[in-house]
């Protein structure tokens, strides 16, 4: 965005729609904060159930933005889910070009 | 990454990991270590001494049956300011120097060991950004320190302490336990 006035409503459009969903976003968030986590950790601290977090996850690894891979923890296996740098770099965006409209708004 | 963002993250990661280690794990084994030393004061028993930081190597496999099916499995951003190659040094060194002033030096004393303790201790805290760990590397040595100098420690003291530590863990891991109740394994549906 250019500047802080006049609101542009057209920046809008450039929002990422994978990580404007809330669901996605919050489990990009969990894994911006971690260097890896499984599938329950995730499910716990992004407050979702396990059927709409497998679906969310599935979309992201379609994208690019995280990589699940199974491994051994111990001698259990998990589903360990990682966020890849394409995925730092879209939510680094999202949060570039979402900010300044927020804030601009507050004003 | 942009400041906010990165602002964000680094809170999230503090607060999981509090939770993580918010199980009373930590609090039950200081507890433990002080009755053992507390004992150990009473009794002159060196198993006593041994018996205090021990049962430490239980603490990785409680862990694993109990926390992480319960919390969830993640590996945190390294959140120490200082490179962990360097908080390893230090600690090797601070461990060396305190084995060769107890065994080489003439006073036989257990402050070198005392020291070294606190030492690693602190390299842990730091390395980890745990402030339970630093209050209790400090709060230890200083309780001991203190206590010894002013002459008000006795054994019953130091194990009455220990005790309310350990009960003040069982408590926070029932209650850690409550709030977080083992899920039903279902698959999750990914490849």
């Amino acid at each position: 965005m250019k500047g802080n006035y006049p609101l542009d409503p057209r920046e809008i459009s450039g929002l990422d729609r994978v990580i404007h969903s809330p669901t996605r976003l919050k489990i990009m968030l969990v894994l911006m904060s971690v260097e890896e986590a499984d599938f329950t950790f995730i499910s716990r601290n992004a407050d979702l159930t396990r059927g709409n977090l497998s679906a969310n996850l599935a979309k992201l690894e379609e994208v690019g933005y995280i990589n699940i891979e199974k491994k051994f923890i111990g001698r259990i296996p998990k589903t360990i889910v990682s966020i890849t740098p394409a995925g730092e770099k879209a939510l680094e965006e999202y949060s570039s070009t979402l900010g300044p409209i927020l804030d601009s708004l507050r004003k | 990454m942009n400041d906010k963002l990165s602002q964000q993250t680094k809170q999230l990661r503090k607060q999981y990991a509090r939770t993580f280690h918010n199980d009373g794990l930590l609090d039950f084994f200081v507890g433990w270590a002080l009755v053992s030393a507390g004992i150990y004061l009473l009794t002159s028993n060196l198993i006593f001494s041994f018996a205090g930081w021990m049962p430490i190597v239980l603490i990785t496999p409680i862990k694993k049956r109990f926390i992480i099916p319960r919390f969830g499995y993640a590996k945190f951003k390294q959140s120490a300011a200082i490179p962990r190659s360097i908080l390893i040094g230090a600690g090797a060194v601070i461990l060396i120097g305190s084995l060769l002033v107890t065994f080489l030096g003439n006073q036989g004393s257990r402050v070198p060991i005392i020291a070294a303790l606190l030492g690693l201790a602190l390299l842990f805290a730091l390395d980890k950004g745990l402030n339970r760990v630093t209050v209790y590397a400090i709060f230890i040595p200083t309780f001991f320190i203190i206590g010894f100098g002013l002459n008000v420690l006795t054994p019953a003291i130091v194990i009455l302490i220990g005790a309310v530590l350990m009960a003040l863990g069982i408590f926070l891991f029932v209650k850690f336990l409550q709030k977080y109740p083992l899920e039903p394994e279902v698959e999750d549906g990914l490849s």
